[in-house]
């Protein structure tokens, strides 16, 4: 107790406490004169007996805490340069951070999410449809490890209510889907009888679609035709299974129109302390035993256990996953940023610490330790790195806000939410901590070396062993900058490239609306009745040049893929090709303006009863029939095997995905060959939204419209451009802030040097030397820091060029002109940032040289 | 007269208790008393006096009030508390087994060369 009272006191009473002191030790000294004894060190004493004191460190830190914010006040030119350069890296690496944050790290808003998991089917090895019968298994067995197991999927629905359908994205999930969740509604309830057919909607679908209306409890609706009650709104930031994916509805499963064929994913929630590891051996058990009963179906079973992320859910698709490998790759690149704004600031740091040479050899005489020279030069640092986190965290805020939410192009609610979490302030806090660490330590050794004797000497002349250290600093920075510059470069030259591939259609003046027959209930004969109806309806509204459907526009959310079979040549095996497989209508190709190369388009007498045809694009006719007029030759679908289908035309290919640009492609009438789910695709002079969505509502109102767009904002979409403009814009960003560090970086070590020399110089100019030797001498020195620094950075960001290349399109990870441009681009900048103090010193005055000398 | 010898840790903080034991005492009279007592072996440097003295003070081992010297100056006057005591009397008890072992080892030695 005694000692909180005297650190209270100490911290509190300070004043008090050292007046007390004083007052003990000039008594103490009194008594020595009295014996006339040598006089005491009072001040040294004093020194001592406060330092030792309890909490007198704590108020030596603050006291040098204050200290240092003094002294960065009287610098503010210095503050402001190391604060931005550290809040530019520091913002850039936090952007980058909540990215990665969001698709790597998120988890779901509900209780315990540990504790879920994600229960994948495998058999022999391939991911596999959890087919009910092993769902049952599970429950009945799996009692000992799972508090409850649910299943749950994701799929296109149509919702009416309050007059209008709308195509939706919801989610099918069982009765004990939101209790194995562990969340309560935001409003109303879940599902509380399971025979009552109702549905919860989610946050953010209530509020765009309901306007947040809390009437919306216990009205009617309908889901893909079947009526329904509105029971509740699941609570805000709740997503559904997935973080990535908006849940804009929830459906108790046996509502579905289409219940069997639906893939569904088994979710559980872990009984409480019970960890994956230890249920899975519970799992492999039960897949045993099913695959015992069911020796040919469920022939290699296996049913694993995974977190409920994600990457889990997502993640396992053709080869390695790209999100971790982009996020280490932009983290990285970011990183380097980060390294270039801390070498930057030791520069800054360094080159200032010389000229306080005298101050501190001053202070180092009166006594004070190495230590505390050392401490108060680094807290300055920490200062400045709190600074520039402030700032960046600012700019992070701000830019992450503007790449949030997802972009409407995606077609389907996917959920971007870039928000700064506890996890992206911690790591900022961290990075503000190891980058003053690592640049504070280099200026705070060399205060702790502070001589005494230095304060007696004049201004030190001449090159110091630190200017090699600033140099390599340099060297290393450029080298760096040349690095992400390049890296950059190469993203931003991948996108031009991208967006110069020939698209194959006009994009302009085309807007697309997506109609879900299913969505309002119908079959095939009756959605082919009200798709054939709306056509001509829509291509006379005023404006509209030509309109057609499809069930999958190039570069959109939705392909298909098929394998063709074309009977080969007499006596040969027939010739395969894996093709793209769509199903359009008359209208389309001019809609889209794809060029019909020969033979004929799609037409009214194309019926369901008349011989199967379609069309096929270029390279798909030269993949089945090379060098041979494909006009009335026959293929097959393995989606529709048997069926024999009649070449009609042949059109221009057309860029499906940005994979692939040139994938062969096969079209099918919609007559012919159905799709619940269609795209109608209108070429307008001008905006026809209203007119279309009224045509279609004057139609049929319980026919559901969606994903209403332009087709330029489409092929922006997740499919299309999105990720690579998302990733050029990054690359290009960090790598233009390289090259702004790169500047500050060689121009305040170039003045630096430069005004060290002043003394020389004027001397120089006052025996004669021209102001062109002058500026020469100064470029002189910086040139051989900036070529080396440029070599590095092309070694460096050759073997970066190797490792980004599977992420370029059209280009190499070595192209030779963003090398050679970024390469130059970097020496010109550098040089004009050495040029700046050469001129400065060539203007030398040679007075005051003169009279120091 | 012996050497100066470097003071082992925690051996001021004992010294100090058993000089101010027989009495209050104010930083000076600790000083010479000490230095009396321990014939000169020991001798603390102000600094370390002081510092020591308001550690000390700090775990409530001594209370301080100003008082006048015997030769009239007024002076800062250190007291051992009750808990100050106990402390001397732990810390005694600790240093003579301490030395008593000490010794033992050390005439073992000497017994076989």
């Amino acid at each position: 107790m005694s000692r909180l009272r005297l650190l209270l006191r100490n911290l509190f009473r300070r004043r008090a406490a050292n007046r007390d002191l004083d007052a003990e030790l000039e008594a103490y000294a009194a008594v020595l004169r009295s014996r006339q004894a040598s006089p005491p060190p009072i001040e040294q004493i004093r020194e001592e007996v406060r330092s030792a004191r309890l909490g007198a460190g704590l108020e030596s830190w603050a006291r040098d805490a204050r200290l240092a914010a003094r002294r960065l006040r009287h610098a503010p030119g210095l503050t402001l340069a190391c604060a931005l350069t550290f809040a530019l890296g520091i913002g850039a690496n936090t952007v980058v951070f909540s990215i990665a944050n969001d698709l790597l790290f998120r988890q779901l808003p509900v209780d315990a999410p540990g504790q879920l998991a994600y229960i994948p089917i495998h058999l022999q090895g391939q991911p596999a449809q959890a087919e009910p019968e092993i769902f049952r298994t599970l429950r009945e067995q799996g009692g000992s490890v799972f508090q409850s197991l649910a299943r749950v999927t994701f799929q296109q629905a149509g919702i009416r209510a309050a007059g209008e359908a709308r195509i939706a994205y919801v989610s099918y999930v069982s009765g004990n889907f939101f209790s194995l969740m562990g969340i309560k509604p935001a409003l109303g309830s879940f599902f509380t009888d399971r025979r009552a057919p109702v549905i919860v909607l989610g946050y953010d679908y209530w509020l765009s679609r309901f306007g947040g209306n809390r009437a919306v409890i216990g009205q009617e609706a309908s889901v893909d035709g079947r009526g329904v009650t509105i029971a509740g709104v699941a609570p805000r930031g709740f997503y559904g299974f997935s973080e990535l994916l908006d849940a804009q509805a929830y459906v108790p499963i046996g509502l579905e129109t289409a219940a069997s064929d639906l893939p569904y994913t088994p979710i559980a929630r872990l009984r409480q302390g019970v960890t994956r590891a230890q249920a899975a051996p519970l799992l492999n058990v039960v897949a045993q035993r099913v695959e015992r009963e069911h020796p040919e179906a469920d022939r290699g079973l296996q049913i694993l256990i995974l977190p409920l992320t994600n990457d889990a859910l997502f993640g396992k698709g053709d080869g390695p996953d790209p999100v971790p490998v982009m996020a280490a790759l932009f983290l990285g690149l970011a990183g380097a940023v980060l390294l270039l704004a801390a070498a930057n600031v030791v520069g800054i740091l360094l080159a200032r610490a010389s000229t306080q040479r005298r101050e501190l050899a001053v202070r180092a005489a009166l006594g004070a330790s190495r230590s505390r020279l050392a401490r108060q030069v680094f807290l300055e640092t920490l200062w400045l790195a709190l600074l520039g986190t402030a700032v960046g965290l600012g700019f992070g805020i701000v830019a992450s806000r503007s790449i949030s939410g997802a972009p409407p192009s995606f077609g389907f609610p996917l959920v971007l939410d870039f928000a700064f979490d506890l996890r992206v302030f911690g790591y900022s806090a961290l990075l503000a901590l190891v980058v003053a660490l690592t640049a504070g330590l280099a200026p705070a050794l060399r205060a702790s070396r502070a001589q005494p004797a230095d304060a007696l000497r004049g201004q030190q002349t001449g090159a110091s062993p630190r200017q090699r250290l600033r140099a390599i600093l340099v060297a290393g920075q450029v080298a760096g900058s040349l690095a992400l510059l390049i890296a950059g470069g190469l993203f931003a030259r991948s996108l031009a490239h991208q967006s110069q591939i020939q698209l194959g259609f006009a994009p302009d003046h085309v807007w697309t609306f997506t109609l879900d027959a299913s969505g309002a209930g119908y079959g095939p004969a009756r959605g082919q009745q009200v798709f054939s109806a709306l056509l001509p309806r829509v291509r006379a509204l005023p404006g509209v040049e030509a309109a057609g459907m499809t069930d999958a526009v190039p570069l959109g959310v939705d392909h298909f893929g098929a394998e063709a079979q074309a009977p080969g040549q007499p006596g040969a095996a027939p010739v395969r090709a894996s093709v793209s497989h769509s199903v359009i209508t008359h209208g389309y190709f001019s809609s889209l303006r794809i060029p019909l190369l020969s033979g004929r388009g799609f037409s009214d007498n194309d019926k369901a009863n008349s011989p199967p045809v379609a069309i096929v694009s270029v390279s798909l006719a030269h993949q089945l029939w090379p060098g041979r007029n494909p006009l009335g030759r026959s293929f097959a679908l393995d989606s529709a095997p048997g069926k024999l289908l009649r070449v009609v035309g042949v059109v221009g290919d057309v860029c499906e995905s940005m994979g692939n640009p040139r994938a062969p492609h096969a079209y099918c009438p919609l007559s012919q060959s159905y799709d619940t789910s269609q795209v109608l695709v209108v070429r307008a002079a001008r905006n026809p939204v209203r007119a279309v969505e009224q045509a279609v509502a004057a139609l049929d109102p319980n026919l559901p419209i969606g994903g209403v767009q332009t087709m330029e904002t489409s092929i922006n979409g997740i499919n299309g451009l999105f990720l690579f403009r998302l990733g050029a814009g990054l690359a290009a960003g960090l790598g233009l802030l390289a090259l702004l560090l790169a500047l500050v970086g060689v121009y305040g070590v170039v003045a630096y040097a430069a005004a060290q020399r002043t003394h020389e110089f004027g001397v120089r100019v006052a025996l004669g030397a021209g102001s062109r030797q002058v500026a020469a001498a100064v470029l002189r020195q910086a040139l051989p820091t900036i070529a080396s620094g440029l070599a590095l950075g092309l070694l460096l960001a050759a073997g970066l060029g190797k490792l980004v290349g599977a992420f370029l399109v059209g280009i190499s990870g070595l192209d030779p002109l963003t090398f050679i441009a970024a390469a130059s681009l970097l020496a010109a900048a550098a040089l004009a940032a050495s040029l700046i103090p050469a001129l400065r010193a060539a203007g030398a005055d040679p007075l005051p040289a003169l009279r120091c000398e | 007269m012996p050497k100066h010898t470097e003071l082992l840790p925690g051996t001021l903080d004992l010294l100090i208790l058993r000089t101010l034991a027989l009495g209050p005492l104010h930083g000076v009279g600790v000083a010479d008393r000490l230095a009396q007592v321990t014939r000169g072996a020991f001798r603390v440097g102000p600094g370390s006096l002081f510092t020591a003295l308001h550690r000390m003070q700090g775990k409530g081992w001594l209370s301080a009030a100003w008082g006048e010297t015997s030769e009239g100056h007024r002076a800062k006057f250190y007291q051992v508390t009750p808990s100050g005591h106990q402390r001397l009397g732990r810390e005694t008890a600790r240093w003579r087994t301490i030395a008593w072992a000490m010794d033992q080892a050390l005439a073992a030695g000497e017994a076989k060369p």
